[in-house]
């Protein structure tokens, strides 16, 4: 909306997101601060009750009673989200912040056609007529590879592929010419050969269009294939914030390294046993003090600090930060993990 | 789908066979000397043996049945025993009646019905949900006739807002209609708010908020959309049953409709107009069933006729 570039897109500070219960608060996201430029392919990787999905609700306002959202700020295109009124963030929703959600299945109305969908949400923000927003639903159908629109368009969701379904999701997301893409877990439904079609149609749509995308992911592989800039969740917080490729090459944090090694790769030993990350995440209604990924990590070796300091995220290189006291001790990913 | 829709009518014909022979051996256990009660109490035997015999009611039930079921093949139903009128004519004079008041008791249903399950859907545990679900159950638990007294009392005699009864009035229609309408809107209104709220709490109405649709467009058409389904089947079944003929309310409003009708022939001994009341009330119930299962699959797209 405002002409000048120099503010991020979407600038998130301080963002906490709390749950009530009848066991006290839980701490979904807990004070997490990230930038997204214009353009950029930005990656959120966690294990699941990491907070990143909260994190996306948060942004686009979808939390619901009785959850809250507070923040130092939320601004989208240098404007502040949280002092919207609700009918300001609807109208962000969708036109200028698109959504893609995990299954498209579940996701799309299975009682409307696929070109209704479109339509109907270019025609909840922009006044154009019935038989424009159609025309536009065609258009934007071809463009995200699904063969015959115009017949396409009369489909149900339930009569296409779970890749042409994924697809309509994204062109739902795209329809009004967004400028951030945010995308939940958008391949973790679907069969491994159509993940990479789906990962290589958004990465292109997305550079062609100019839109900055913001994905979820448990994956690292989709972080590895998709994204320019990675922020690795725990536990409610980043623990770890970087440039993808050095991230993965060389990273700082036990949990980062700990996420790389329990991937299967191709050159390791066939009966090797994959290494698994023992434990589980911590509970988020009772935090103990130090750092919460302690119990888990291979490297804390019950040194004092990692129980008792709350460790906070630090640059380690340029544009690299780190929430481990002992940051330093790890590097280029190898000896200690590879030779395991 | 014709197949399948001409298969399913075939089922319905057999059934119906079913229901007239059902109730033709059911009317044998009727206490009524039927010859006597036409006659009139005052004739001599003899009199009485011979509109037995002219009503072939001296011969076996099974040559009496089959002499019923061929003429009911041609839809000839008879002469009612009482006025000596073809019961078809009888039918076809009262038919409308009933049609109009299922069709404004359905509308009433429908409306009040699925407004408040929404609206309770949408504010769920507030002052209306709770008020409704009480109201909900009373209206179910109530019996219709009771129910019927009660506001012809209130509203009828106290106040005089409608007729007594009888349906010589536009408005005489309005108590009857609610009457017979109320549990089922008291029942579709808990239907529907079950419904709509698990559609309110599933995936695609996060994504319809995250698309930015506006509240109550989510709400009115695709919430609405979804959560009908199960209310259109009721409704189809429901109407089949109101235009068989609501014998309680018919009876309680004196409406003269089918209700009323199969009231005084059973007090009458009026077996064919009996026979042809349950016969058409049954072909209702079992022609609208099927109506309910295509209007199924027109509104989900998803379910396919079996």
């Amino acid at each position: 909306m405002s002409d000048s570039a120099d503010h991020p897109l979407l600038e998130v500070r301080n963002l906490v997101t709390r749950f009530s219960t009848q066991e006290g608060d839980l701490i979904a996201v807990d004070g997490i601060s990230f930038d997204i430029e214009r353009g950029q392919r930005f990656g959120i990787v966690g294990e699941s009750g990491s907070g990143k999905s909260a994190t996306l609700w948060s942004i686009i306002g979808l939390i619901d009673p009785p959850g809250s959202v507070v923040a130092d700020r939320i601004s989208f295109d240098g404007v502040d989200m949280l002092g919207m009124s609700r009918e300001e963030r609807r109208r962000i929703r969708g036109s200028r912040i698109g959504f893609v959600m995990q299954d498209p299945l579940a996701a799309l109305s299975p009682v409307f056609t696929v070109g209704e969908q479109i339509a109907e949400t270019i025609r909840c923000h922009e006044s154009v007529s019935r038989s424009e927003a159609k025309r536009r639903a065609i258009e934007i159908l071809d463009s995200v590879g699904i063969p015959d629109a115009a017949e396409r368009v009369r489909t149900y969701p339930h009569e296409l592929s779970g890749g042409m379904r994924q697809r309509v999701a994204i062109a739902i997301a795209l329809a009004c010419n967004p400028a951030l893409v945010i995308a939940d877990e958008p391949t973790t439904a679907l069969d491994v050969t159509i993940q990479a079609q789906v990962l290589e149609l958004l990465e292109e749509l997305c550079k062609e269009r100019g839109v900055a995308v913001l994905v979820v992911t448990h994956d690292l592989g989709v972080i590895g294939r998709f994204a320019d800039h990675v922020a690795v969740m725990y536990a409610g917080r980043i623990v770890e914030q970087g440039p993808t490729e050095q991230l993965l090459r060389s990273p700082r944090h036990p949990y980062t390294e700990a996420l790389l090694v329990s991937q299967p790769r191709l050159d390791s030993e066939r009966r090797a046993e994959l290494p698994a990350i023992p434990g589980a995440p911590p509970n988020l209604l009772r935090r103990t003090p130090g750092c919460a990924f302690q119990p888990r990590c291979h490297r804390s070796n019950g040194r004092e600090r990692c129980c008792e300091d709350d460790p906070v995220l630090h640059a380690v290189e340029a544009e690299h930060a780190s929430a481990c006291h002992f940051s330093d001790e790890l590097g280029e990913i190898g000896a200690a993990s590879r030779d395991g | 789908m014709l197949r399948v829709i001409l298969r399913r009518l075939g089922w319905v014909l057999v059934t119906l066979a079913a229901v007239a022979t059902f109730t033709f051996f059911l009317t044998f256990l009727l206490p009524q000397d039927v010859a006597r009660t036409i006659a009139g109490d005052k004739v001599s035997e003899a009199e009485v043996e011979r509109v037995r015999q002219e009503l072939g009611l001296n011969d076996s039930p099974a040559i009496q049945y089959v002499r019923y079921m061929g003429r009911v093949a041609r839809l000839d139903f008879g002469y009612s025993f009482v006025n000596r009128q073809p019961v078809g004519e009888i039918i076809a004079e009262r038919l409308p009646r009933t049609i109009s008041l299922a069709a404004v008791a359905i509308i009433f249903q429908l409306v009040v019905g699925i407004g408040l399950g929404l609206a309770t859907a949408a504010r769920a545990n507030g002052v209306l949900d709770r008020t409704t679900l009480s109201w909900a159950v009373l209206m179910i638990s109530l019996p219709t006739f009771w129910l019927g007294l009660i506001l012809l009392y209130v509203f009828a005699f106290e106040l005089g807002w409608f007729p007594l009864g009888g349906a010589d009035s536009f408005s005489a229609i309005v108590l009857p209609a609610i009457t017979l309408g109320i549990a089922g809107a008291a029942w579709y209104s808990r239907v529907v708010r079950q419904a709509a709220s698990e559609t309110l709490a599933s995936d695609f109405v996060k994504e319809l908020r995250a698309k930015g649709l506006p509240r109550r467009t989510i709400l009115f058409k695709h919430v609405l959309r979804a959560s009908l389904s199960p209310v259109l089947t009721m409704m189809a079944i429901d109407f089949g049953f109101f235009l068989g003929g609501a014998v309680l309310v018919e009876t309680v409003y004196a409406w003269p409709g089918l209700g009323l009708t199969s009231y005084q022939a059973i007090e009458t001994g009026d077996t064919p107009l009996l026979m042809a009341c349950v016969i058409v009330g049954s072909a209702f119930v079992l022609i609208l069933n099927l109506a309910a299962d295509l209007v199924r699959t027109v509104i989900d797209p998803r379910v396919r006729l079996g």
